[in-house]
């Protein structure tokens, strides 16, 4: 394939920023979900 | 008013079923559990038809595979930068003034920031591999770049301070103006001369040069971001319910100190 090196990075970046953002997302929904009553959260 | 885990903890105590639904997720339901994996099974469809199944094109050869992930960003950053406008006209103008609302418009305006920035990244890679060189300040990069730090800015604005209903004030006016620069991004190709391609996919003629599975693998992109967009957005805002409830919960203990505090000075 041409140019593999700049297609590679391109999809390398777009899939591991997404990934990142899951990850960070996660460990937010976890720090701030600790004291969360399942009752009380209005979507469960 | 404390940093630290708040001692909302010890005076409630951690729910039982929180371990648990910390493995399954906080935020989850099984609706979410559905599209993240529609989402990931489309994500995987899209990297297999972009760098395995599509053919290379006859001028770009295979720097076209940059395509399926490039046009598709565009299209979710556009798409969540709507939302974002959307929602912050619901808030503003019902009656009710519901603060989901404000967290749709901030969820989908971080996602939205998030996707833009990658159509930045990967169209400058595409960018040196058709026109040499990552920047040109042409029409179209220059006014996506001015929409993507206006998005940055609203985020700004989303940390500013003051109660949740200030915040979704604030950032709604600023989310009903951004979201009229979208068509000034899209059209900038037609406004001033550009280096950047017109739309080969929606042009108003309806006629679309491009071999048929190229077009699948657009189409699949498409399909796969904007189910991460929605995915995403539906987690992003309900952390933001998690982060608001635990603010208010945080600023309920600081305050029942304080007063415990100047009661106790009063008698002392």
């Amino acid at each position: 394939m041409d140019d593999a090196g700049f297609i590679f990075t391109c999809y390398g970046v777009t899939l591991g920023a997404v990934a990142l953002y899951i990850g960070l997302l996660l460990r937010r929904a976890r720090r701030n979900g600790r004291t969360a009553k399942a009752e009380e959260l209005p979507w469960t | 008013m404390s940093a630290t885990v708040p001692n909302i903890q010890s005076q409630q105590g951690v729910d039982a079923s929180w371990v648990s639904r910390r493995w399954r997720g906080i935020t989850s339901t099984g609706f979410s559990r559905f599209l993240g994996i529609l989402a990931i099974v489309l994500t995987v469809w899209l990297v297999l038809f972009g760098l395995i199944f599509s053919p290379p094109d006859i001028t770009q050869q295979s720097s076209v595979r940059i395509m399926y992930i490039h046009v598709p960003t565009a299209w979710v950053a556009y798409l969540a930068f709507g939302v974002t406008g959307l929602s912050s006209a619901m808030y503003l103008f019902r009656k009710k003034h519901s603060l989901i609302w404000d967290r749709f418009a901030g969820a989908s305006a971080e996602v939205g920031v998030m996707f833009m920035g990658l159509t930045l990244v990967t169209g400058a890679l595409w960018g040196r591999l058709t026109w040499g060189v990552y920047w040109a300040w042409d029409a179209r990069l220059t006014t996506t770049a001015f929409l993507f730090v206006t998005y940055v800015g609203y985020l700004a604005v989303r940390r500013l301070g003051g109660s949740h209903h200030a915040r979704a004030r604030r950032s709604g006016v600023l989310g009903l103006l951004a979201v009229l620069e979208i068509p000034l991004v899209h059209f900038s190709v037609k406004l001033w001369r550009s280096l950047h391609q017109e739309a080969s996919v929606a042009n108003p003629s309806g006629d679309v040069k491009m071999d048929g599975l190229m077009l699948f693998s657009l189409f699949v992109g498409l399909i796969a971001f904007s189910s991460l967009y929605f995915w995403l957005v539906l987690h992003r805002q309900r952390v933001m319910y998690l982060e608001d409830r635990y603010e208010d919960a945080d600023l309920d203990t600081a305050l029942a100190e304080r007063r415990a505090e100047s009661t106790g000075g009063s008698h002392g």
